[in-house]
């Protein structure tokens, strides 16, 4: 898309997409960090889907200023096509203004998983203006955007903007291993959860063995007392680990609600259209 | 006294018969060539637009690391987990630039000392012979079978292990033939390299690129897609054909990590990181172009038709296996002659440009390689000229 283009429809969609929020108040999840964002999505997903949640999440690259917005109203990109973004900007109309009470019930028990991607300064600042998240995931910080941030602490600042967004009830989830990451504990008084293989992670991986067929670790949580039992995941890299302790946190943090789900399922809401 | 050799070492490496062929080529007007392996596409206009963003952002001056930008490695995992092949983007899979370094980095790493010995299948692809002698080793081939498709001798391949034996390199689908080797063929080669202690390097640069036989086409398979054979497998991938990306130089090479992080040494040593630029445009082509490969692999179908159809209107002079992968047809020369003799003849006298079979291992002579990933425009010129040519010789 040029960047004639670009501003106008960024604008457009992001105050469609305000409206959207405001109207159906969805559950929203956040997950952010220079890299490992797709499986920590996939990874809350489908835990939330394990509880029975209607869950929806970004597509890839859905997750800057224009992609964010296009997430949250569920519409593809029209990308160079001016007459696609046309029908786009409409039926994002059409859903920000749908006040039918089906419509907004349907939103209304939805839970949101974004994306947000950042690569200049003052990015977050930019997507929180669109929408706030209840709760944030946090992975790590790399060298992956280092190029228009100076530093990797500038990166940091952008999360910490991020996790300062949270409202007071809400959730931080965060990497025990990234020591930027960690600290934006410091910067939000909520409900603080860490993952890792740091021994004062609460949900804690050790004795990490490779298998031929994927990862074995040991998982502890504390709770009244410390749990802790094997697990296998069929995958490799240690970034599938970090994975399966954050769907062990949304596990324990969402508890399935009968009720709601057979509320939803005798309205025949247990699909999306 | 004899005069003093300069670069003994390099004296015994060749510049690839493919280049020779072309500049020998260049300097005769009006020339169709079919010997380069270059689609005649330009890369799709996704992949463009995203790496001209990229630079405008000025995110592609500074060196990326060794092993490559987290984001593409990362889809680079996603892309092989879609394909059945699980592999962890921080420590199993190195971004290189394309297929030939991935090779060379790798055959430097597996040979050492007396293990020396690369078995290359005959015909084969014209650098795999000179990356091993570039590497330091001993290029071995083995002659595939013609009469049974260019299917896998396993008699012949027996005897040429040795204790000297250090790998197996082959591309999948096969370049010169178009042959696309059976599940059953590769887990014999596994089976064997797990019995004698040799790795295998695969390059599947060509595998988005199979046809339909009779209607029907199986699944590809890669020997990277079974687990208990990681630490003997090291797959190699090039977005080269598949993107009509050959000048951006981007590829991947991925492995078990006790492998690849002695291939991402020397991979540092030699080019530091892939073109970042060129990653950047493989982020975009991974993930947006699976479109235009379907268009590529469409037109390719009909080139190869129009090819094939070509060639039955010439038996008298060529027969030839029907290719099923690649985009390349592998002719034999009917009555035998010199490959090198035929193929110089026929661009001083027909203006059409092929590789002679001899480039691409012994068993190759004999035979010339057609590429069909040049405009069907210029496979008919190129055939009308070499019908042209037989007529005169009648």
């Amino acid at each position: 898309m040029n960047d004639i283009l670009k501003k106008p429809i960024a604008f457009v969609l992001k105050w469609l997409a305000k409206a959207h929020v405001a109207k159906t108040k969805p559950y929203i999840i956040v997950i952010a960090g220079t890299t490992r964002r797709t499986w920590m999505k996939e990874a809350v997903e489908q835990a939330l889907h394990e509880r029975n949640f209607l869950v929806r999440a970004n597509k890839k690259h859905f997750n800057a200023e224009i992609g964010l917005p296009l997430s949250i109203l569920d519409l593809p990109s029209g990308e160079g096509d001016v007459r696609a973004w046309m029908e786009i900007l409409w039926e994002a109309t059409k859903k920000a203004l749908d006040f039918r009470k089906q419509a907004i019930d349907r939103e209304k028990t939805e839970h949101l998983i974004l994306e947000m991607a950042i690569d200049s300064p003052h990015d977050m600042e930019y997507l929180l203006s669109i929408v706030k998240p209840n709760m944030v995931v946090a992975t790590t910080i790399t060298m992956i955007y280092q190029e228009q941030f100076e530093t990797l602490d500038n990166i940091a600042k952008e999360f910490a903007v991020l996790a300062e967004a949270l409202p007071w009830n809400g959730i931080l989830i965060i990497n025990a291993d990234d020591d930027r990451i960690r600290n934006l504990a410091n910067v939000y008084k909520g409900k603080v959860v860490t993952y890792g293989f740091a021994e004062d992670a609460q949900f804690r991986a050790v004795d990490q063995k490779r298998t031929e067929t994927g990862e074995e670790f040991r998982f502890e949580v504390k709770r009244k007392e410390l749990e802790s039992y094997r697990k296998k995941v069929s995958r490799f890299g240690q970034h599938h680990i970090y994975a399966e302790l954050v769907r062990e946190i949304v596990l324990d943090n969402f508890k399935a609600q009968p009720k709601e789900f057979f509320s939803r399922m005798a309205k025949g809401m247990l699909q999306r259209d | 006294m004899a005069p003093k050799v300069l670069f003994p070492r390099t004296q015994k490496i060749n510049l690839s018969p493919i280049k020779q062929i072309e500049l020998l080529a260049s300097k005769i007007p009006d020339v169709v060539s079919l010997a380069q392996g270059i689609p005649s596409f330009d890369t799709p206009e996704v992949i463009k637009k995203a790496t001209i963003k990229a630079l405008n952002k000025g995110l592609v001056a500074k060196y990326s690391l060794t092993y490559g930008l987290p984001e593409l490695r990362e889809t680079i995992e996603e892309k092989l987990a879609q394909e059945g092949m699980y592999y962890d983007f921080e420590n199993e899979i190195v971004v290189t630039a394309g297929s030939i370094e991935a090779i060379t980095a790798s055959l430097i790493t597996i040979i050492d000392g007396k293990k020396d010995e690369i078995l290359l299948f005959s015909p084969s692809y014209t650098s795999y012979a000179e990356a091993v002698k570039v590497a330091g080793g001993k290029p071995v081939f083995v002659n595939l079978d013609e009469k049974n498709g260019w299917s896998i001798d396993f008699d012949n391949l027996t005897k040429k292990i040795t204790a000297n034996t250090a790998g197996i390199l082959f591309a999948n689908p096969n370049n010169p033939t178009g042959t696309i080797f059976k599940k059953e063929e590769l887990l014999k080669i596994a089976e064997l390299a797990e019995k004698k202690k040799f790795y295998i390097i695969t390059d599947e640069v060509y595998k988005d690129f199979l046809y339909t036989v009779d209607g029907e086409s199986e699944p590809f398979f890669s020997l990277a897609q079974i687990p208990e054979l990681r630490k003997r497998v090291i797959r190699v991938f090039s977005l080269s054909k598949a993107y009509a990306m050959t000048g951006w130089r981007i590829g991947f090479v991925h492995s078990d990590v006790e492998i690849i992080s002695e291939i991402v040494k020397v991979h540092d040593a030699m080019v530091t990181c892939a073109p970042v630029i060129s990653q950047y445009a493989a982020i975009a082509a991974l993930d947006f172009a699976e479109k235009d490969i379907e268009y590529f692999r469409n037109e390719y179908t009909r080139r190869r038709d129009v090819t094939m159809a070509h060639l039955d209107e010439l038996s008298e002079f060529f027969s030839y296996q029907k290719p099923n992968g690649a985009y390349f047809v592998f002719p034999k020369l009917l009555p035998k002659r010199d490959s090198w003799e035929f193929a110089r003849e026929l661009l001083e006298k027909a203006h059409v440009a092929v590789v002679p079979g001899a480039a691409f291992g012994p068993n190759g002579e004999g035979h010339i390689r057609i590429s069909f990933g040049r405009t069907e425009k210029d496979i008919d010129r190129a055939f009308g000229r070499i019908k042209k040519y037989f007529k005169k010789q009648v």
